[in-house]
């Protein structure tokens, strides 16, 4: 599809500071004459007629076109379907204006020329943009609010360009809400601002910059994005590398040698509108010249060999090819001298997503990660490998929320150290969980526990999301490695679970529990009820191991039923002091729990029983583990993403339950022979936690 | 043409006019509301509710048998003792009734208890001073409380109606809203809203507006777009989809309203794509 950057005036009502064609001291101050006009469609329909798998866009632009009125529009219709017969159908009208002139005497003629909507700009509170020579901004936006309202009344679409110049910068959010509050049934774009002049070159901005801006807003997109307006960059890059289906610009899609043309007020072809109104890139008068010369000119010819050249020189190694195919050619020229080399921009698009769109993106779609697989890679030989970037920068710490419970609390904090070992500077926030904070308060990779503002970017650590989380066939990802690797951190890592405070034991505890020379903790509690065995297994087992020399005690929730034969703690401690009170003991037995991470904390050895969940995904090498095999019907299980609604409620097999299958013989053996290699109290009494666990 | 919905006092006179009408009749007396709903059915009208404006807290109206089957919006001040409501829960229930409150810290609070009493409601917020973090809870409660309760307004007006792409009015859960309800006075004048109807502030004559159209109910209609061009917080507001700027904070009040605002919106969207989901689900054949 050829599209044409159709000038047929370049005056405006409007003395917008940065624009290149108000002040522009050669620019046209005629319209384009109807005999030229009547020729632009005469061309079109022989390029048209030339090229039948061809289809052409016609985009209005300016100066402002709707100054020309709407009888020129009635012009340029009478033309068309003079001169376009035949190819009427394959033409279609585009419009970019500042909408502050549009009244409904335009709308009939829009609607001929299956005009649907309007491109237009606006800033909401630099004074750049402005009616008049005094540009007068109070009087351009109550027209620009005028025009839409009048537009949508009649049926148009709208969308808008917002230019982030210097000014923009201390203000991104409100610019950002201001612009999508307007509701345009159209996108929002967001473009950096080119100067050419060098007395405006206070308003430039660096790539950095412009980056910086739209990283300060994309957080506040991407969480609220089905609700708002198409934005772009964002939506262009989310299609293109969440969704897999590009959707790049003319100024990234490498290809506009081949698309894309301009004509000005006097008939001067160009290569687009930028090169319109920059004054290079001539490709002759439209008199002279078919539309098909035009495309075949050989300076466009020559343009084309850009794309293959970066992608073998400068963009060689840029995983970000594919995206950009290194940006404008005229902003090159403006930047480098040379249409050749790549734009400077592109660092904006390259800062812009390592550093703001892949964490949050990253974060939220977990297995997501940029992949450029667009179908018109011009590089002539296999792409490098993508690395997985996951390296936030941003503003103020990322924040985590952590999900699950607290045993994966203590699995987080425990790959946070590495990652504190490997990034000394990197810090989160922390979503401040009542069952988890003490548990991470004081850890030095996190910056602050508390509430997030509103917009915080956000990391999930929800691993079960992971692609390669659980077992398959004989491989089993365990939680510990695919958390690690949430973080960037490369696998297998020693599973070093930890906390941020000294592990030793309560002395008050230690001073009233009636210890004896044998002492065992058990642990029956959890959430999920298809964890837990029966009450009376427990007792069972119990029986089958205590002895005048043993000392059992059971922790867990006030709620738990008591196992009795043991001393109840039920509903005394938090994780905390769960923590200081291991050490008293030689041998811990449990469920699925946090109890089972806290004695691999500790170091200290446990019989876990596992039902639903598997020991190869959550247990720790060195502990015994007992793994039930499934006795339900449910091919998918009783645990897992989207049956929250089983935790609540028991096994509905009663007694055939599956963890209650387990044999109490084997487990009371197993508890037997810890006690009798019993390793000293006292040991444990004195031991740090300092990385104490073994490796897996 | 986009006939309105009218709200007008109980006139018989006025009423026999219309034909064919939505209309929510307007009293102020216990004893006129089984009236006032059977005039406007027997004339031909379509009865959306009788608004009866008490003067009396909820405890103390005078709820009777012969409501049964008239759609009420009992407008009062308060909900006044739960030990004598409680005594009235069970016609309160069998009514076809909607208590009405302004956005007092107490109606906030008593509204959820209503609700999960099964008494429908709704909670009137027509300004800043409200205590936004208790109308937030009560927003949570009513669009995600897992226990069985009665609907509270505005709340279940607007995730009834609500829809991703355009602004949503929700002051219709009110009577407020130019493009739905025309509040109408004796002499067939409009006005296009109940504040505006006691300040006579009138935009013509009813069958001259319905004929000639009025700017003054596109300016209405257009009011969010002020925002803009006017120097307000509100324009840059995450919530303001929702708000649409009609409640006005006042200066530090701003953060607030604009959370409650934004909470609201990111609920909304969860329940939509909760909705989806549901339908995509039931696509799937099933026992």
């Amino acid at each position: 599809m050829a599209t044409v950057i159709f000038k047929p005036t370049e005056a405006c009502n409007a003395r917008c500071v940065y624009c290149d064609v108000v002040h522009n001291e050669y620019a046209i101050r005629q319209n384009m004459s109807y005999e030229l006009l009547e020729l632009f469609f005469q061309r079109i329909n022989e390029y048209l007629l030339e090229r039948p798998e061809e289809d052409m866009v016609v985009t209005w632009h300016g100066g402002e076109p709707l100054l020309l009125g709407p009888a020129y529009f009635d012009k340029a219709l009478e033309f068309q379907q003079k001169h376009c017969e035949k190819t009427a159908h394959k033409i279609s009208h585009q419009i970019q204006s500042n909408l502050t002139l549009f009244k409904s005497e335009f709308t009939p003629v829009f609607k001929k020329l299956r005009i649907t909507n309007f491109g237009t700009s606006y800033d909401p509170f630099s004074n750049l943009r402005g009616i008049g020579e005094s540009v007068d901004s109070v009087l351009y936006k109550k027209k620009f609010i005028e025009g839409t309202s009048r537009a949508e009344k009649d049926g148009f679409a709208w969308g808008m360009i917002y230019v982030v110049t210097k000014l923009s910068l201390k203000r991104p959010l409100e610019i950002f809400w201001h612009l999508v509050n307007l509701n345009p049934w159209g996108s929002v774009m967001f473009n950096p601002v080119y100067i050419r002049d060098k007395k405006l070159s206070h308003l430039q901005i660096t790539p950095e910059e412009f980056a910086d801006f739209l990283g300060a807003i994309f957080p506040s997109w991407w969480k609220n994005r089905r609700r708002l307006p198409t934005v772009q960059p964002f939506i262009g890059l989310e299609e293109s590398i969440v969704m897999g289906s590009p959707s790049l610009l003319c100024s990234d899609a490498g290809v506009c040698t081949r698309t894309h043309f301009g004509l000005d007020p006097s008939g001067r072809l160009y290569q687009c509108g930028r090169s319109m109104d920059w004054g290079i890139l001539d490709y002759g008068s439209i008199t002279e010249k078919k539309f098909s010369d035009v495309l075949e000119d050989p300076q466009r010819v020559k343009l084309r060999d850009r794309s293959p050249q970066l992608a073998e020189t400068e963009c060689q190694e840029c995983r970000f090819w594919d995206l950009c195919h290194g940006g404008c050619p005229l902003d090159a020229w403006r930047t480098t001298g040379s249409l050749m080399r790549r734009s400077g921009m592109c660092d904006a698009k390259k800062i812009f997503i390592e550093k703001y769109f892949e964490p949050i993106v990253n974060g939220m779609n977990r297995g997501i990660i940029v992949r450029v697989t667009t179908s018109d890679s011009l590089r002539s030989e296999p792409a490098k490998p993508r690395t997985k970037a996951f390296h936030a920068k941003q503003n103020g710490p990322m924040w985590i929320n952590p999900t699950g419970g607290i045993a994966e609390a203590l699995i987080l904090s425990g790959v946070l150290k590495h990652v504190m070992e490997k990034f000394p500077t990197r810090k989160f926030n922390v979503v401040t969980r009542t069952e988890c904070d003490p548990l991470l308060t004081g850890h030095p990779a996190i910056a602050h526990i508390g509430h997030p503002p509103p917009g915080a970017a956000f990391m999930s650590i929800d691993h079960r999301y992971e692609p390669d989380y659980g077992v398959s066939g004989q491989h089993a990802d365990r939680a510990y490695q695919t958390l690690a690797r949430m973080f960037s951190l490369e696998t297998p890592i020693a599973e070093n679970l930890w906390v941020p405070f000294t592990v030793e034991a309560d002395p008050v505890l230690a001073g009233f529990l009636p210890l004896k020379s044998q002492n065992v903790l058990i642990c029956p509690s959890s959430d999920f009820h298809g964890k837990q065995m029966s009450t009376q297994r427990w007792e069972e087992l119990v029986g089958l191991f205590s002895d005048r020399d043993t000392f059992i005690a059971q922790t867990g929730k006030y709620s738990d039923s008591h196992v009795r034969g043991t001393y109840s703690l039920l509903g005394l401690l938090n994780p905390k002091e769960l923590i200081s009170l291991l050490p008293l003991f030689d041998a811990v037995i449990t469920v699925d729990n946090f109890t089972a991470h806290a004695a691999h904390l500790c170091d200290l050895p446990a019989v876990v029983l596992w039902g639903p969940t598997d020991h190869r995904i959550y247990g720790y090498r060195g502990q015994r583990h007992f793994q039930a095999a499934p006795s339900c019907q449910r091919a998918d299980g009783c645990i897992g993403m989207g049956r929250g609604s089983d935790c609540l409620t028991p096994c509905t097999l009663g007694s055939g339950h599956c963890l209650d299958s387990l044999s109490l013989k084997d487990i009371s053996y197993a508890v037997k022979d810890i006690l009798k290699s019993k390793r000293g109290t006292v040991r444990r009494l004195s031991k740090k936690n300092s990385g104490i666990n073994q490796a897996v | 043409m986009n006939l309105r919905k009218l709200v007008c006092p109980y006139d018989t006179s006025l009423i026999r006019s219309f034909s064919r009408r939505e209309i929510a009749v307007r009293v102020d007396s216990p004893l006129l509301v089984r009236d006032a709903a059977d005039v406007v059915r027997a004339l031909g009208n379509n009865l959306i509710c009788v608004i009866l404006d008490s003067t009396k807290p909820l405890d103390a109206a005078p709820l009777q048998n012969e409501w049964k089957g008239v759609p009420l919006a009992l407008v009062t001040a308060s909900v006044g003792k739960f030990r004598e409501v409680v005594k009235k829960l069970p016609l309160l229930r069998e009514l076809n009734i909607r208590v009405c409150l302004p956005a007092s810290n107490e109606n906030i609070r008593d509204v959820r208890i209503l609700s999960s009493a099964g008494v429908p409601s709704t909670i009137m917020i027509n300004g800043p001073e409200v205590d936004w973090d208790a109308l937030s809870d009560l927003m949570t409660y009513s669009l995600f409380g897992r226990i069985p309760h009665a609907p509270i307004g505005p709340f279940d007006y607007i995730v009834h109606h609500y829809d991703s792409a355009p602004h949503l009015c929700w002051g219709a859960a009110f009577f407020e809203d130019p493009q739905q309800f025309f509040h109408i006075d004796n002499k067939r004048n409009v006005a296009l809203s109940r504040e505006e109807l006691l300040a006579e502030k009138f935009i013509g004559c009813i069958d001259e507006v319905e004929k000639a159209g009025s700017r003054e109910i596109e300016n209405m209609t257009d009011a969010w777009k002020r925002v803009f061009t006017e120097k307000s917080t509100c324009a840059t507001c995450a919530g303001f989809k929702l708000c649409l700027g009609i409640i006005t904070p006042k200066n530090g009040q701003a953060k607030r309203c604009s959370a409650f605002f934004s909470e609201m919106l990111e609920a909304l969207e969860d329940l939509r794509l909760m909705r989806e989901k549901a339908l995509a689900e039931q696509k799937t054949w099933r026992l």
